[in-house]
């Protein structure tokens, strides 16, 4: 090969990295600047508004934490959260396994599929109302509840082809064996369906967490908000309060952060689903 | 009781509890959303039923169609920024690029903040005193490009939806780096060897390839544009009036706000039909680019 097509080569290679490079600095850069926002005071802001902090002032998430009540809907975000995603993923698991190696139904798998094409805002108005009438409403039930529902035809669609795939050799051998479907259920399949059970759970625990509007029509004492709920009053009443608001902020990501890092693989599955098989 | 019937009863059983939730609180609030669309309801008196009065006053309100102007931008921006540059990166990205995992992990952290979140972030951006916008046009020299982003109403709508259109572009990088990935690489290889060159191997082998994964992502790119609620109602709750509101930001406000909930409830009803004539016209269109 000629110099000049090596050179062209690497000329080509160079510009990727410094576009790829750029594209880093634009993604990640936003939460750097915010991150850094979080530990300074107004006059360093004003003054220093892209370096590091001249004082750190850990006061500021402290202050998130408990004025804020950003430390009491963190904690309203995560049992409300937790809670809908043991349910859903029994009683998805549960379904997905009946349906899928006990008693095949097209029309029941249909069925499940149109809730991935309802968009939550039409539900508001009618769960408004449903809740009401259960005398639920500014209930974290109601919250539970409503989650489970809106995350049924997305986890059923991963659940299925987990449980589709395991060969069905298994349950006759076991059946043989004299075990009965409960059994079968909860010591071979769910452990066989862990992988599966793995990216339902990370992805709809990100669409409990990250939900603002549920919430918003929902829940109306302040003691009870979501986080997402809290950080949206934050940005009223400590409007120029920056470095506590970009507290606020930080600590309501943190929880995704860590489990993007810790589930990175499930949750890109999860939140691809149906774009992207396997 | 024998095998069969045994299994029938495991099945109810074990079907029941996720068929009962799925229709009580998602299918029939589903329904009944389209009943209360026909009539005239603030939500707690009792309702009168108007056939389609709500959808004429829809159609012949100028704030709906600002909004439905507003979401179609909003669908046209992200149809354009996420799936050129998701295409462009993950081709990038595919080509033998070192570090691979990291620029991934990198691109899509965006993706599971929660909007609400990213909305907030971007408002602080966006003041005219501490934004970075601000900041980085003074540091350049463009001092008089500098603004008031959210209250400027030459600029708001697109204020508004670049965040959107920013933190989701690493989803769309991710579904065609798979896409890539799962192309034979012999298909890539005899064409080289055949003599194409990037570009032609970019256009005549890898874009027919991953027309399917083109596909799902504008209808991704669509429906996620129509759900949009979070960013525009954390960064200017949809104001003035409604002229950075979306179509889901202002069924929020006319139902919960202005307590029109038979109204609400037929923007909701558009809603819906929206997202299933998008999802069938983008079908067809590359049904018929396949055929061709």
């Amino acid at each position: 090969m000629s110099d000049r097509y090596l050179m062209k080569k690497k000329t080509a290679a160079f510009i990727k990295y410094i576009f790829l490079a750029g594209f880093t600095v634009i993604s990640l850069y936003p939460f750097i600047w915010v991150l850094l926002t979080s530990l300074k005071d107004n006059n360093d802001i004003y003054g220093n508004g892209f370096g590091l902090p001249k004082v750190y002032r850990w006061s500021n998430y402290t202050e998130a934490w408990k004025n804020a009540q950003v430390g009491v809907s963190f904690f309203n975000s995560l049992t409300i959260c937790l809670s809908a995603l043991v349910i859903l993923i029994l009683i998805t698991s549960m379904g997905s396994y009946a349906m899928m190696r006990v008693k095949k139904s097209n029309i029941l798998t249909a069925y499940f599929s149109l809730g991935v094409m309802i968009p939550i805002h039409t539900l508001l108005i009618p769960t408004v109302i449903l809740f009401g009438k259960l005398h639920l409403m500014d209930n974290h039930l109601s919250l539970v509840i409503a989650y489970i529902a809106i995350n049924i035809s997305i986890s059923l669609f991963i659940l299925n082809g987990f449980f589709a795939a395991i060969p069905a050799e298994i349950d006759e051998a076991a059946i043989i064996d004299g075990s009965s479907r409960f059994g079968i259920f909860f010591k071979i399949m769910l452990p066989l369906a862990k992988p599966g059970i793995a990216t339902v759970a990370t992805l709809s625990f990100l669409n409990c967490w990250n939900d603002l509007v549920m919430g918003l029509v929902l829940i109306s004492t302040p003691a009870k908000r979501t986080l997402s709920m809290s950080i949206s009053v934050m940005k009223g009443a400590y409007v120029t309060q920056y470095g506590i608001l970009c507290a606020g902020f930080v600590i309501s990501i943190v929880p995704v952060v860590i489990m993007y890092l810790l589930f990175q693989k499930q949750i890109i599955a999860g939140m691809t689903a149906g774009a992207v098989k396997g | 009781m024998n095998r069969q019937r045994k299994d029938n009863l495991f099945a109810f059983l074990f079907i029941f509890p996720v068929f009962a939730v799925y229709s009580c609180f998602l299918i029939a609030p589903m329904i009944s959303s389209a009943f209360y669309s026909l009539n005239e309801w603030n939500g707690v008196a009792d309702k009168t039923f108007i056939g389609w009065e709500n959808y004429k006053t829809l159609m012949a309100s100028s704030d709906y169609w600002l909004t439905f102007w507003n979401t179609l931008k909003l669908v046209i921006v992200t149809l354009v920024v996420q799936i050129t540059l998701g295409l462009l990166i993950a081709y990038l990205l595919y080509s033998k690029t070192k570090g691979l995992k990291i620029f991934r992990t990198i691109y899509f952290l965006p993706v599971v903040i929660a909007p609400v979140a990213i909305g907030l972030m971007f408002s602080l951006f966006y003041n005219s005193e501490i934004g970075i916008f601000n900041r980085l046009l003074e540091a350049i020299g463009l001092d008089s490009w500098t603004r008031n982003w959210l209250s400027d109403t030459r600029v708001l709508l697109g204020a508004v939806i670049a965040p959107q259109a920013w933190q989701y572009i690493g989803m769309y990088i991710t579904i065609f780096l798979a896409a890539l990935q799962s192309i034979p690489e012999e298909l890539v290889e005899s064409a080289q060897i055949d003599g194409a060159n990037k570009r032609q191997q970019f256009f005549h082998i890898i874009v027919p390839q991953m027309a399917y994964f083109i596909e799902i992502s504008m209808i991704l790119c669509v429906t996620g544009a129509l759900k949009s609620f979070e960013h525009s109602w954390i960064m200017t709750n949809g104001g003035p009036g409604v002229r950075s509101a979306y179509l889901g930001v202002y069924m929020y406000k006319t139902a919960f706000v202005n307590s029109n909930f038979g109204l609400g409830s037929a923007i909701s009803v558009t809603i819906v039909i929206l997202a299933l004539v998008f999802t069938l016209v983008l079908k067809a269109i590359t049904e018929k680019i396949y055929k061709d």
